[in-house]
């Protein structure tokens, strides 16, 4: 059975999981708040821990309909971005293969990948459209930087030819280097995974605190404690976060009223 | 000094296009493609790090609708002296313009609202020199919704 804990590193919220945690994706299928849903779902599902997840892409109308209503939209009027699988079965979202997934790929097993593209479709949990951290060891981050001995004409960022890919040690990312550039008082919300120590990791900072920290600072919580896999769900004031049947962090009213897709885990 | 009459015109028309004409540029790195809007300056773009959220660059903002304006102004002084309008249906053409620049603008910044981040040039991230870039015309109300696309 997994092991739980939390604590607070200044105002972040750090939960860690040993011992085979379980990864469960959740998607919103009723007219109903956000936390609303994580809070019955999580409960329900004997969860320990639940965060939001993937993004969630509105129409103009409903974006404007949002701003000035005070209930949540239906399910169908918000669209997750990023495929939602949930054992084995795409639960929600859609396709989304420039943008990165987290995934638990075998169930019972305490093992989580991440990478480029859609998860794997016979995944347990699995949730895609997300910005990278570290992917298999690779961190990503602003620019991309290389080993000594690389050839004259490596691009600083964007992609990189093949010719410089074994001289990579850190890739370039526009949605990491997007997040960077909101600085440390943006909300944040980060899960990785190490496979030598056995270790789940979530990192959560609420959105608009004055201590917090900046994504390259986030990424190095995750590389000293050998994170092979971690990344970004959707950020800002989306950031969740519920443990232990109560939430330490909210989301903003109006992403409460149409956010779709949190994970938990148990 | 009162000003001349065709600027009952172009202030609307100017709002109006504003909000409803612009221009895009698709830039495709990293796997993905990344889109800004704006006409000369790309002043906005959906947030790829929140959902339903926009970066907004406030004074590339202030220099599209000052070429808006300037535009507008010209057209409608082009066509001033090409169009007789008898004062009342002038009146009433002024009237609808305005109401529906106002009401296309408060519907764009109702959609900017939910979770909008304004700088004061730079729209982040910067795309990469390497990067290939495609532009194209965007009719329709803005702000347009971030686009999940992938190459």
């Amino acid at each position: 059975m997994a092991v739980f804990s939390e604590t607070k590193v200044g105002t972040l919220f750090v939960v860690e999981a040993t011992g085979n945690p379980q990864m469960v994706a959740l998607t919103r299928t009723s007219k109903e708040l956000f936390t609303t849903f994580i809070d019955r779902e999580a409960k329900r599902q004997g969860l320990k821990v639940a965060i939001n997840a993937s993004f969630t892409d509105l129409s103009l109308w409903d974006s404007v309909k949002i701003a000035f209503s005070n209930d949540p939209l239906d399910p169908s009027e918000s669209k997750p971005v990023g495929e939602v699988i949930e054992e084995g079965k795409q639960i929600a979202g859609s396709s989304s293969s420039g943008k990165f997934y987290f995934s638990q790929n075998t169930c019972g097993l305490d093992r989580f990948s991440s990478g480029q593209g859609d998860p794997p479709s016979s995944s347990c949990g699995a949730v895609g459209g997300l910005a990278p951290i570290v992917v298999d060891g690779l961190p990503y981050g602003t620019t991309n930087m290389y080993s000594s001995g690389v050839p004259p004409g490596a691009p600083v960022t964007g992609d990189v030819d093949p010719k410089y890919q074994k001289y990579l040690v850190q890739k370039s990312n526009a949605m990491f280097t997007a997040l960077e550039g909101r600085g440390a008082t943006v909300g944040k919300v980060a899960v990785g995974y190490s496979s030598a120590k056995h270790k789940l990791k979530l990192v959560i900072e609420a959105d608009g605190d004055a201590k917090g920290i900046d994504a390259e600072k986030v990424r190095t919580m995750f590389t000293i404690d050998s994170m092979d896999n971690a990344v970004f769900m959707d950020c800002s004031n989306s950031a969740t976060l519920w443990f232990d049947g109560k939430f330490e962090v909210k989301p903003s009213r109006h992403k409460d009223e149409y956010l779709d897709v949190a994970v938990g885990f148990k | 000094m009162r000003p001349p009459s065709h600027f009952g015109y172009s202030l609307p028309l100017s709002l109006l296009l504003f909000c409803w004409l612009t221009m895009g540029v698709n830039v495709a790195y990293d796997g993905d493609i990344f889109t800004a809007y704006g006409f000369p300056l790309n002043w906005y773009t959906p947030s790829i790090i929140s959902s339903g959220g926009y970066e907004i660059a406030m004074v590339r903002l202030i220099v599209d609708l000052g070429t808006y304006w300037v535009l507008a102004h010209l057209i409608c002084k082009a066509l001033k002296g090409l169009v007789p309008t008898p004062p009342k249906a002038g009146r009433i053409f002024q009237f609808l313009l305005w109401l529906s620049a106002l009401i296309s603008l408060f519907i764009g910044v109702a959609a900017f609202s939910i979770d909008p981040h304004l700088t004061f040039w730079k729209l982040n991230p910067p795309a990469p020199h390497n990067a290939a870039k495609s532009y194209f015309i965007s009719l329709g109300l803005q702000p347009q919704p971030a686009r999940t696309h992938q190459r």
